[in-house]
Order: structure tokens, then C-alpha cells, then sequence
């Protein structure tokens, strides 16, 4: 094996060995187990991305089977930038964490050995090249975030889980029989099938749609919001910034790599899709009354936009769209950790008690502003090389269609995000909350303002992520 | 012909399964419901696909046994979720999904979330 | 294979009716019991579609032990409020219905679409058919589920297992009800574990050792233990623990933690990630494995994190 595939197992291997370590640890240890799992599985991504660089992809094969017989992992630019942001943002997850579960609860103690069946999950689920693998990777991955959901035991929480539990249950079915139909008709469950001139369409809709559910895409959102929004801070950042974006890089996998060439006339109505969802988020973004709810639709909202790629299958507009998947979940997982602060100290979220944020706690407002920056795409912020990108790109072949909705995605956001920070500072300071419960330690606060900050950073210096997503994907338009 | 009969009975029963989890507010049932839904597309996997010189296709079988583990993991967490939730909020359904509030309106009151439960 | 085709329709419509008073019957508890049914027929179709694993297994744990799990969590229900876990009407309606035959309709198009198109075998099938003889195996389903595609069920115990820390997140709360509904003191029972108990060990490993050759494995084994298990909750031979042991932890562990040594273990000696290591080493995963498929569904019926024998 070569030593860049040995990090690969390392990917897995090392969250799921700290999983297991957690089980067998009494609980006042797990914590500090699952924090050491946490930071040594990221140091994996240096040597492997400078592998990447070199060599476009890293490839590994399980037991030396070849697919179809046997399982394969591979590892390319795409699955790289979400790693990259799974890692990120599961750090600077770690302080808020490590202070809302701390052992003396009784629900800490599975919530550590779950948090790290979650990275495991994630990180398999963006190396698997094996259609029936990638199955049981987003299963794991449901599995464990619906039980982190739960651990805040409200019966908001508990529902929000049930709901995206059963709604997940669904979408696996469907893409369950998609898998079937797809090993009927070609023998083989590999993600890549050479020599298939169509994919059966049924077996790709199927996929997709199952995998729809799982990225929350509109119409088949509706367990998010509420998932989202009543989850506890570290888990509804993790889950914003991963676990939605591996369906979604699921998808675009699935969609330019096993069917090789679909229908044009599927990626118009895809994108469609993808442009009401961008539309129905966001106004339901600005309607809302809550500051975690408002940021859940944003997702929605993105979500639907990064579908637009589909129509758009350039090289361009897949660096754009990959470049936003990075910018765009540092940012949410930024704005998921202050608005944790901000119930912690205020007692709500909602935006009624938002007057008077920025001298209150000018950490949380600030991040706020930098990650609602690049939500709506102001340069120089990575938000705003992701959409130029994909700007060019619709311009290029000539989808007017395409590129009104993209500069339209960015004014709605800016609708919703400027609402936020209007609210936040430049509205008169009622007095609406008189009690301030004591404030979480400042390192969490930190931490999601850097994460903010990446994601600013990263559109000054894009060229190397760039670059990295510049071999694009099979199927694409050079 | 034995195959399609039982594609047949396996389409019956995701329809069934279907059904019920329209109908049912209980969660168990639709956890159910979910279940045959399950059972009847493993049928279709292990009926659809080709034999191997007479003996059956070993992978899809496999397949099916692994979806069968992973669904029996997930009905039990399922029903220690469905039991706390029970517990919390003393009826065993979830909210309908349209959020009030979208819509401009306020979130249902209390006695209203109980009537909901009672109906089933 | 060549059963007169009554008898397949009569076993679908028996699956059909089945299934039928499973979806729409209007007790609750009645449903639970007809799915059992149901399952326990499915296995019988297994046999008959020659998927004989597929059968055990789904006998096992399909209709067993998920009957049995769905069991407890209704009699926990009523133990909370017996009212209100009555209270379980279903409301049809005709778009309900509509929709129903829909997706009915919808997936026998696609099945017999599928059917009568692609009629080649699959390519990932012929290949195991030819690579099982260098595996040693004479049972393809280990041979697939063990050596070419071990991650997976690597990661399918790693669901298990998930499960259980997921019903923690649950059970640490509050008080979950004690499954014991007979205790030694009627005499039938202690003639039943005595008998059973052993009988079951029996079984199971049996099941374990001929898995490599002939249908059975570790889930089928684990799962009659797991039944085992399940029989000794019911009549308070044993009783669930509130304080976790290390030695429960370890056997909830084990299972994954055996598939990682496979996984592991080739690359210490320079071989690839879960090169196969000959027939030993899938019999100790096995074995372990088999440990922990009993250990985490007996522990998820029990809603408690441990077990500790219960005084006869």
C-alpha cells in the first residue's frame, strides 16, 4: 500500500478507534480521549492534501479485491475541501463541547463516543467510491446525528430527531432500490462504471432523490429547521457545516461520475429545484423570529444554490461550487457556534433580545457579520469567489437564466443576513432581557470567529484551493 | 413467473407500508410501516436480479442481510426515542410540518398539541 | 427450485394479508404481533427464493427480536400512561390511499421492467463465484460479507453498536421498565431456561462454526443468543443494571474491534488494508462478532446499560 493510502485508512480508522476507546472508557475520561481523536485525525490532512496536489486523487482498495469484487476509496479534490471543513469546524466545535457536556451530565457520557461515530461516518461517507458503501456510511451518520440531536432533551429536540429520523429512514429507501436497479443493470456496485453508455434513469432518480432527503433540499427539507435549530451548539455546527454537504457531495458524485451522461433535460429541472429552494430559504430566512431558524433556512437556501452546479457542469462552475462549499460551511458552522453563545447568555434565541448584541457581546456579533460577509458574497470573502466563479461559468455558456438567479441568491441573502445585523446594531437597545446568565469561556467565542475569519481569509488566497478543484470532474465541460 | 409474482407481492406491501405511514400519527406505526416498506424492497433486490449458474447471487443477499442488521439498529433506537418522547410530552406523534409561524402565525398553543395526540 | 407456482401465490397473498393487518389494523399491539408473523412468513420466502442465511437471519432478528423490541417499547408506553398508548386510531383517507397504490404501482413497474430487461448476472456475483474457492470458503455469503466487502459489514456493527450509545442518550434519563413478566417461582420457567438456555448455545455456535461452509454465520448466531438473552430478561434470570461494567463494554465493543484487527493487522506485515488471512481469522471475528450482536440487542431490549443475574 502506497503511504498515502495508509493515511486514507488513518481517516477512518483513527475516529473509529476513538469511538470505540470512549465505549470502553468510564465517562469522566471519555472527554479527553474524544478531544485527542479530534485533533489527530485533521493532522492526517496535511500529508494527504499535498498527495492530492500531486496526484489528483488517492485510491485504496480494500483486501486487494478489485471492484466490482471488492470495495474501493478514493480520495479527490472535492472530498478533500469537505474534509478539510469537517475538520475545522469539528476543532473549534470542541471548546463549546467540551463546556455544554461536561461529565457531570448523564447525557455526556454516549455524547463523546457518538461525536466521534459522527466524524467516522462523515469522513467515510466522502471517501467511499462504492454505491452500497456510501448506503451504510450515511446511515451511520444519520444514525449518530439524530442521537446527537437528542441529547438536548427538550421535546423540541426529541421530535425535530424523530422527524429527521423517519424522513431519513425514507430517503434510504429510495436510494436503496436506486442501488439495486443500478447493480441490475450493470453487475457491479462501484460509484465509477466504465463503459455504460445511460444509467438507467429510474435507478438515478431514485438516488438522487433518497440522497435529496439527506442534504435537505426543498421540497424534502422540512426535517432541517427544526433539526438544526434545537440540536445543541456543537452539534447543529457540525451538522451544518458536514453532514448535509456529504449527501450533497454524494449527489454531484453520483451524478457525474456513475451516470456518466444524464439527461439535459433532469439537470434544467434539478437546477429548478435548486433555484426554489435557494428562493423558498431565503424568504423563509428573513421571516423568521428566531436566530437559529434564520440560519437553518440559510442553509436551505445554499443548499439549493450549490444544486445549480448541475446546469452549469463547467470546470468553472465546479471550482466555484466546491470553493462555496468550503466558505460557506465555515461560515455556518461560525454562525451555529456564536448563536450557541448567544442562548447560553441571553436565554433565547430569538431576535427580540438581538438589540444591543454588539456591545453585549461584541465576539458573537462580529462573527456574525464576518460569516453573513460570505453567505452573501461580499468581496473579498471565500463566499464571494464561489459565486463569481460560478458567475463566469453561467456566463460563459450563456445561461441568463442561471446567472440572474445566482446574483439574485446573493440580494436575498443580503436581505436576511443585514435584517440580523440591523437588529443587532443599529436598532435602540430595549431592554428586553434583564437577566444575563453567565457568559461561556471566551475560547468559544474565539473559536467561531476564526472559523469566520477562514472563510474570509480563504477569498484573498483562493488560488491553491482553486487549483486543487481545477481537475474537476468526469462528465464536465473543460 | 415466480419472480414476478413476487415483485407483485413486494409492490402490495410497499404499498401498504406506504399507506399506513400516511395514516398513522402513532409513530410505532409508522415505524411499522417504514419496516414493511423495508422488507417488501429487500424482496425486490434478492427477486430482480439474475442466478448464477442455478445458485442465487450471493452479493445481493448479502446486501440484504447487512440492510436488515443496519434496520433493526435503527427500529430499536427508534423506539427508545419514540418512549422518551412519549414520556416528555405525553403522546406518541410529531408536530405536522408545515411550521406555523412561516405563515405568519403563532406556534400552537398547548391544549392544541394534546387534542392532536387524542384524535388518534 | 421448481415448486408449483400455486404455492408461491399462495404464499404471497399469505405475506400480502399479513402485511395488510399490519398496516391497517386498528390495535396497536395487534399490529406488533401480526409483524412478527409477517416476518417469520418472509423467512419462509427467503427459503423459498433460496437465500437460506436470508431466511435464518430474517427469522432471527427480522421478525424475533425487532417483534420483541417493539414489544417492550409498547408495554413502556402503557406503563407511562396506559391511556394515552391506547390511543392509537389510524385515519385513512382517500388521497392516502391514493397515493398508497401509487408507490405500489410505481415499484411493480419497476420490478417487472427490471425483470424483463436485464437478464445477465451480475458481474460482481460471477466474480465472487470464481474467487471463492482461493477464499476457502464454501459459503459465498461469508466470502461476500466477510472477505470482498468485510468494511461494510465492518461498518454495519459499527450501526449496531451506535445504536445501543444512542439509546443511552435515552435510557440515562429515566427509568425504562423492567421486562420480567415471570420469575422462577412458576416451575415451567425454570424447566424452560434450563432447557432452552443450553439449547440455544447449542445452536449458535453451531451456526458460528458451519457459517464459513454452509448457511449461518455470526448474525445468525448472535441473534439465537440474543433471543437467549432476551428469554432470560423475560423470566428474571437476569435483569438489567443501571451501573455499566467494563466487561459489557467490552463485548459491545468487540465485535468492531475484531473487524478492525482484520483491517489493521494485513498492514503491520506490509499487505494491503484487510488482505485475507485465511479461515482462522474470520472465525475469531466471527466469534466476537457474535458476542457483540447478542450483547447489543440484549441490551437494547433490557433499556439499561448492564445486566446482572437476577436471584431465582
Amino acid at each position: 500500500m502506497t503511504p498515502a493510502a495508509q493515511l486514507l485508512i488513518g481517516l477512518v480508522f483513527v475516529p473509529l478507534s476513538t469511538a470505540l476507546v470512549a465505549v470502553l472508557l468510564p465517562p469522566r475520561r471519555r472527554r479527553w480521549a474524544v478531544v485527542l481523536g479530534g485533533l489527530a485525525w485533521p493532522c492526517l490532512l496535511v500529508p494527504l492534501s499535498m498527495a492530492v496536489a500531486r496526484e489528483q486523487s488517492v485510491v485504496m482498495v480494500f483486501g486487494g479485491w478489485a471492484p466490482p469484487l471488492g470495495i474501493g476509496w478514493r480520495l479527490d479534490a472535492l472530498g478533500l475541501v469537505v474534509l478539510w471543513v469537517h475538520a475545522l469546524a469539528g476543532i473549534a466545535a470542541l471548546p463549546s463541547a467540551w463546556r455544554r457536556f461536561d461529565p457531570d451530565l448523564p447525557e455526556s457520557g454516549p455524547f463523546w463516543s457518538l461525536w466521534m461515530i459522527l466524524a467516522t461516518g462523515v469522513n467515510l461517507a466522502l471517501l467511499a467510491a462504492d454505491l452500497f458503501n456510501l448506503y451504510v456510511a450515511l446511515e451511520l451518520t444519520t444514525l449518530a446525528a439524530v442521537a446527537l440531536i437528542a441529547t438536548d432533551d427538550g421535546i423540541a429536540a426529541l421530535a425535530a430527531a424523530m422527524r429527521y429520523l423517519l424522513l431519513a429512514v425514507l430517503g434510504s429507501l429510495m436510494y436503496v432500490l436506486g442501488v439495486g436497479l443500478v447493480y441490475a443493470q450493470t453487475g457491479s456496485l462501484a460509484m465509477h462504471q466504465p463503459g455504460i453508455e445511460a444509467l438507467n434513469n429510474v435507478a438515478l432518480v431514485l438516488m438522487l432523490t433518497g440522497l435529496m432527503v439527506k442534504a435537505a433540499i426543498f421540497p424534502l427539507h422540512v426535517w432541517l429547521p427544526h433539526a438544526y435549530s434545537n440540536a445543541p451548539g456543537p452539534v447543529a455546527a457540525i451538522m451544518a457545516a458536514v453532514v448535509g454537504k456529504a449527501a450533497l457531495v454524494a449527489f454531484w458524485r453520483i451524478w457525474f461520475e456513475t451516470a456518466e451522461a444524464p439527461p439535459a433535460q433532469l439537470a434544467d429541472f434539478l437546477g429548478l429545484i435548486g433555484a426554489a429552494a435557494l428562493v423558498y430559504g431565503a424568504i423563509a430566512a428573513y421571516l423568521q423570529p428566531r436566530l437559529k431558524m434564520v440560519i437553518a433556512y440559510s442553509s436551505i437556501s445554499h443548499f439549493g444554490f450549490l444544486l445549480l452546479l448541475l446546469p452549469l457542469a463547467s470546470q468553472q462552475a465546479f471550482q466555484g461550487a466546491g470553493f462555496h462549499l468550503l466558505a460557506h460551511g465555515l461560515a455556518k458552522a461560525a454562525m451555529f457556534l456564536a448563536a450557541a453563545n448567544i442562548v447560553v447568555v441571553l436565554g433565547s434565541d430569538s431576535i427580540r433580545h438581538l438589540p444591543g448584541l454588539d456591545k453585549r457581546m461584541p465576539l458573537e456579533a462580529f462573527t456574525l457579520a464576518l460569516a453573513g460577509v460570505t453567505l452573501i458574497g461580499l468581496p473579498p470573502s471565500g463566499g464571494f469567489t464561489g459565486k463569481w466563479m460560478l458567475l463566469s461559468a453561467a456566463w460563459e455558456t450563456g445561461g441568463w437564466f442561471w446567472l440572474v438567479l445566482i446574483v439574485l441568491s446573493g440580494l436575498m441573502s443580503a436581505a436576511y443576513v443585514f435584517r440580523i445585523l440591523a437588529l443587532t446594531c443599529f436598532h435602540p437597545a430595549r431592554r428586553a432581557v434583564h437577566h444575563l446568565h453567565p457568559r461561556p469561556p471566551k475560547i468559544t467565542s474565539l473559536a467561531a470567529l476564526t472559523l469566520a475569519l477562514l472563510a474570509v481569509v480563504i477569498g484573498l488566497y483562493p488560488h491553491p484551493v482553486l487549483d486543487l478543484l481545477g481537475a474537476g470532474m468526469p462528465g464536465m465541460v473543460r | 413467473m415466480t419472480s414476478a409474482v413476487f415483485v407483485l407481492v413486494a409492490a402490495a406491501i410497499f404499498g401498504l407500508g406506504v399507506h399506513g405511514l400516511l395514516v398513522s400519527a402513532h409513530i410505532m406505526r409508522k415505524l411499522l410501516a417504514l419496516n414493511l416498506m423495508l422488507s417488501a424492497l429487500f424482496l425486490l433486490l434478492i427477486v430482480v436480479p439474475a442466478t448464477i449458474d442455478g445458485r442465487p447471487d450471493p452479493v445481493p443477499q448479502a446486501l440484504v442481510l447487512t440492510g436488515i442488521v443496519i434496520a433493526v439498529s435503527t427500529t430499536a433506537f427508534a423506539l427508545a426515542l419514540m418512549v422518551r418522547l412519549f414520556r416528555k410530552q405525553g403522546h406518541a406523534s410529531i408536530h405536522p410540518d408545515i411550521d406555523p409561524r412561516l405563515l405568519g402565525r403563532k406556534a400552537p398553543s398547548k391544549a392544541n398539541k394534546t387534542a392532536q395526540g387524542d384524535d388518534r | 427450485m421448481s415448486a408449483p407456482l400455486a404455492v408461491d401465490v399462495l404464499l404471497g397473498l399469505i405475506l400480502v394479508g399479513l402485511a395488510a393487518q399490519v398496516a391497517i389494523g386498528e390495535h396497536l399491539f395487534r399490529a406488533i404481533v401480526f409483524y412478527v408473523a409477517f416476518g417469520l412468513s418472509m423467512s419462509v420466502i427467503w427459503a423459498r427464493l433460496g437465500a437460506p442465511d436470508l431466511a435464518l437471519a430474517d427469522a432471527a432478528i427480522g421478525a424475533g427480536l425487532t417483534g420483541a423490541l417493539m414489544m417492550v417499547a409498547f408495554r413502556r408506553l402503557v406503563e407511562i400512561d396506559p391511556k394515552q398508548a391506547q390511543a392509537q386510531g389510524t385515519r385513512s383517507s382517500a388521497l392516502a390511499v391514493l397515493i398508497g397504490v401509487l408507490a405500489a404501482g410505481m415499484v411493480a413497474t419497476i420490478g417487472l421492467t427490471a425483470l424483463t430487461l436485464e437478464q445477465q448476472p451480475g458481474r460482481a456475483g460471477l466474480q465472487v463465484m470464481e474467487t471463492l474457492g482461493d477464499t476457502g470458503l464454501g459459503n459465498p455469503i461469508t466470502g461476500v460479507l466477510l472477505v470482498f466487502r468485510g468494511f461494510d459489514t465492518l461498518i454495519e456493527m459499527t450501526v449496531l453498536l451506535t445504536a445501543f450509545v444512542g439509546s443511552r442518550v435515552m435510557t440515562t434519563r429515566s427509568r425504562f421498565y423492567v421486562a420480567t413478566i415471570a420469575g422462577f417461582q412458576l416451575p415451567l420457567v425454570r424447566t424452560l431456561v434450563a432447557v432452552i438456555l443450553p439449547l440455544a448455545a447449542l445452536i449458535a455456535m453451531h451456526l458460528l462454526w458451519i457459517g464459513s461452509d454452509q448457511p449461518g454465520g455470526a448474525f445468525q448466531a448472535g441473534s439465537v443468543l440474543a433471543g437467549a438473552g432476551v428469554l432470560l430478561l423475560l423470566t428474571g434470570t437476569l435483569l438489567p443494571a443501571s451501573k455499566s461494567r467494563a466487561l459489557v463494554r467490552l463485548a459491545l465493543v468487540a465485535g468492531v474491534a475484531s473487524l478492525c484487527v482484520l483491517v489493521l493487522a494485513p498492514m503491520l506485515r506490509g499487505q494491503v488494508a484487510m488482505a485475507y488471512l485465511g479461515r482462522g481469522s474470520l472465525l475469531f471475528a466471527e466469534a466476537l462478532m457474535m458476542v457483540s450482536i447478542a450483547t447489543s440487542l440484549t441490551l437494547l431490549f433490557a433499556g439499561r446499560p448492564s445486566l446482572k443475574v437476577g436471584r431465582p
